[in-house]
């Protein structure tokens, strides 16, 4: 490690892996379904209170209606579970919504899904990581005033772990998903069990009041219903991740991952209704702070989940260790985003829609530039919301609703593709019973979609419908740059190796020293058509100098010396080339910039960069090449090198007369004994001129 | 040699001119033009001082000269190739007049006291072409104070 940042780099992220080590990492489904399933079995950490949040706004009388709205939340979650099953069955590569649409429904659907999915993974860290703070702050009272902090500070340690390279490390995943369900489960069975035997479960916002917002009835009541349960629907986010981790389980690999959808399916369902039920059991009621009376001021209220497991658990240490439980997994969850995001834009790089840096895999062989692309605009998110798990929410879904829609959709295309061409009536009935389940699934989604984003858009879905178009577009023009830069370079027809008919070499000179001598002595190993030296003429005394020991060591090289009447050295090099050229379209200019590597950056900085500017400059000119001649200082580590690097330019020239070499090693740094500069002077060949 | 240019010919470089640095012959006025001098850069100013030149001294502009053509050109020396001993003795120098460039060869000599990059000149001689670059041997010059002298 020679820099102080490849130090740091290698502290945070860890010794490089070599490739080989890539081999998928199959998982058996016990495993499978905490790395899979954390996304979408965490929303029961904030689904319910989503609802009462929206519904406090007609005050505590709506408060009953939660039980349709959850009811309709959970039928939903198993229709799009359900359909998920077949496209588990059907692509089991691992491409999910985006290969589904794209089979399907063609390349434009399918960068619709990209988009929106790209979004929504976005969210789902902003929300997961914003709502797991917040569980952790309703243990811990105190943390409330730095929300924002914490939950940055969370995002960046996730972007770390991942950079690491954890993503396929499953007990990480699995104890503390399995240890969520448990406690989960443990509290519905124990509050459950205390209302059976006659107790009562207070939450401790059960005697506030709601301020209404306003009175509700038929239509407004309607609406207002439909809200709740399009935020509900936070529940359904993360089912996707499964139909997109198939080819990661254990053969039979489809039929695993659809069991472990059902099994999500279930799960999540079974939790949600508990904890909803439990909320209502318990009168939990949840509104913004400033419309809830009764609330000590300055206070917070807490998640709703954590009210219910305090009036199930009181303040036992249960209650601590769900709340901290509950906050593990909605860090997990954000963390299932940086599976799947990474995994998106490499395929999308791949398919040329995002800049081809999303398709390379970094040290520890993750896609590393992917997620630090998520990781910055997730905390953007989770800032610009200062946290608040409730006004990302507004954000959320709209994306997932529109890739269910377009992948359902893609599913009936397929039975209907495949449908003509089986035969065998047991397939054709599976296919035929697969068709209505999608077909199902696609009209659920469908309506839901409409009511998320009829009930939404003013509340901040607007945000995401603007920025999907913003990035289907961005996608497009990227792709469309690089089709026309393939164009531009594939070769027409039959392929020819056409040499330039003269090649004009010219050395740039700046002082006779070593690395001149070494660029001089390596143009005309070149062999070129004509070699000359060039210095620009910045300070006359300097050019006389120059000229005076050209004279004096007879360098059999032409130095020809360009006026400056501005002290510029790039531009009149450029003009000088570009006369060079001009005079046959096959000739080839080359020009060598001797320079010397230092081995510190702020050694450079005491020295001028001109010759990289030259560089940048010539790299416009067409017909030009630029051959960099480095010459390492024994601070850029010269002094392993120098014996062989001196070795291999001496070839340049064998027959180097006995007087050159003297005089030029006198001038010399005498500390570099090793090296013999003069063969660039030596050489008898001259220019051809 | 006597000057066959004469001083009445029309001293602005015509349009059409090879060096994509100087400005064609048209003259702007007033805020217009003050902005191109604002915006151009400093090549583009210079090649309008040497045109300007050529017109106050009565030469010929480097872009109208024709083929072995006697020609009285007068500018500044972009730049100046001195030769190894080894070889055929001479001295190259790039003349610029701010509408072409023409190289001036001097053989038999590997330097002449005066003859540096940056120096202004007058030069005199038949004009030819060699290998794709205007070039005049071993004309008659003069050297100039420059033009901000």
């Amino acid at each position: 490690m020679s820099s102080t940042i490849g130090l740091l780099k290698r502290v945070l992220v860890g010794v490089p892996v070599r490739s080989e080590m890539l081999g998928e990492a199959t998982l058996p489904k016990r495993i499978a379904l905490p790395v899979f399933a954390s996304d979408a079995l965490s929303s029961v950490a904030y689904a319910t209170e989503e609802i009462l949040l929206v519904l406090s706004a007609g005050g505590v009388a709506l408060l009953h209606l939660t039980w349709y709205v959850a009811g309709a939340v959970g039928v939903l979650m198993l229709v799009v579970v359900a359909s998920y099953r077949q496209n588990v069955h059907a692509y089991p590569s691992g491409g999910g919504d985006y290969e589904v649409a794209t089979t399907n429904l063609g390349p434009k659907i399918g960068l619709t899904v990209a988009s929106a999915l790209m979004v929504d993974y976005t969210l789902t860290v902003a929300v997961s990581v914003s709502s797991g703070v917040a569980n952790l702050a309703s243990a811990f009272p105190s943390l409330n005033s730095h929300l924002v902090l914490i939950s940055v500070a969370v995002i960046a340690l996730i972007t770390l772990m991942n950079l690491r390279g954890v993503r396929e490390s499953g007990a990480a995943f699995a104890i503390p998903t399995y240890f969520f369900i448990a406690s989960v489960a443990v509290m519905i069975i124990w509050g459950v069990f205390k209302l059976a035997t006659g107790q009562h479960l207070v939450a401790e916002s059960a005697n506030y009041q709601i301020k209404a917002a306003g009175s509700y009835g038929g239509l407004s009541l309607l609406f207002l219903l439909l809200r709740a349960f399009s935020s509900g629907c936070t529940a359904l986010t993360g089912v996707e991740a499964i139909s997109n981790g198939v080819p990661a389980f254990k053969p039979p690999k489809s039929k695993n991952a659809a069991t472990t959808l059902a099994l999500l399916g279930v799960i999540a369902v079974s939790m949600f209704a508990g904890v909803t039920a439990l909320a209502l059991a318990g009168h939990v009621h949840a509104a913004d702070a400033s419309d809830l009376v009764g609330l000590p001021a300055g206070n917070t209220p807490r998640t709703v989940i954590a009210q219910v497991a305090h009036s199930v658990f009181g303040g036992s240490a249960m209650f601590f260790v769900l709340q901290f439980v509950t906050a593990l997994i909605l860090v997990l969850a954000a963390n299932t985003a940086f599976n799947g995001f990474p995994v998106l834009a490499s395929i999308l790089a791949r398919d040329g829609f995002m800049p081809r840096q999303l398709h390379t895999r970094g040290d520890r062989l993750a896609f590393s530039n992917g997620i630090l692309l998520l990781s910055g605009f997730a905390i953007l998110l989770v800032v610009a919301f200062h946290a608040s798990p409730t006004r990302l929410i507004q954000l959320y879904i709209v994306g997932v609703f529109v890739s269910f829609v377009c992948s359902q959709t893609g599913m009936i295309r397929h039975w209907n593709r495949l449908l003509p061409q089986t035969t065998d009536q047991g397939r054709r009935r599976r296919m035929m019973r697969s068709r209505v389940i999608n077909a199902i699934g696609a009209g659920f989604t469908a309506t839901v979609l409409v009511i998320v984003l009829a009930t939404k858009f003013t509340k901040g879905a607007w945000i995401v419908v603007v920025a999907m178009p913003l990035i289907w577009l961005l996608m497009r023009s990227i792709r469309r740059h690089y089709s026309a830069v393939a164009a531009e370079l594939t070769p027409p027809g039959a392929v020819k190796i056409v040499p330039p008919s003269n090649n004009h070499a010219v050395v740039l000179v700046s002082k006779l020293h070593l690395p001149t001598l070494r660029a001089l002595g390596y143009a005309k190993a070149t062999r070129p058509t004509r070699l000359e030296a060039v210095t620009v003429d910045l300070d006359e005394r300097e050019t006389q100098a120059l000229k005076a020991q050209w004279e004096e060591h007879d360098i059999q090289v032409p130095l020809t010396i360009i006026a400056s009447p501005f002290r510029e050295v790039t531009r009149p090099v450029v003009e000088y080339v570009k006369r060079l050229r001009s005079e046959n379209p096959n000739d080839i200019v080359t020009v060598f910039i001797p320079e010397y590597v230092l081995g510190h950056w702020w050694e450079q900085l005491l020295h001028n960069q001109s010759a990289l500017r030259l560089k940048g400059r010539l790299l416009y000119q067409r017909r030009v090449v630029v051959a960099s001649v480095p010459y390492q200082l024994r601070s850029a580590g010269a002094e392993q090198q120098q014996p062989r690097t001196d070795a291999a330019s001496t070839p340049a020239s064998s027959s180097t007369p006995a007087t050159a070499p003297a005089s030029a090693r006198s001038q010399a740094p005498a500390s570099t004994p090793a090296s013999t500069p003069t063969p660039a002077e030596g050489a008898s060949g001259g220019s051809q001129r | 040699m006597t000057q066959p240019a004469s001083p009445s010919a029309d001293p602005r470089p015509a349009g059409g001119d090879p060096d994509p640095n100087s400005r064609p012959g048209k003259r702007r006025r007033g805020l217009r033009r003050l902005f191109d001098r604002l915006t151009a850069d400093p090549d583009t100013l210079h090649a309008e001082m040497l045109q300007e030149r050529i017109a106050a001294e009565g030469a010929r502009p480097i872009a109208q000269c024709a083929d072995r053509e006697k020609v009285r050109l007068i500018g500044t020396l972009r730049t100046v190739t001195i030769r190894p001993r080894a070889g055929v003795a001479s001295l190259e120098a790039v003349l610029w007049d701010g509408t072409g460039d023409v190289a001036i060869i001097w053989l038999g000599r590997r330097e002449i006291p005066g003859i540096t990059p940056g120096r202004h000149i007058r030069a005199e001689g038949r004009i030819t072409t060699l290998g794709g670059h205007r070039a005049i041997f071993n004309p008659i010059y003069e050297l100039l104070p420059s033009p901000s002298d």
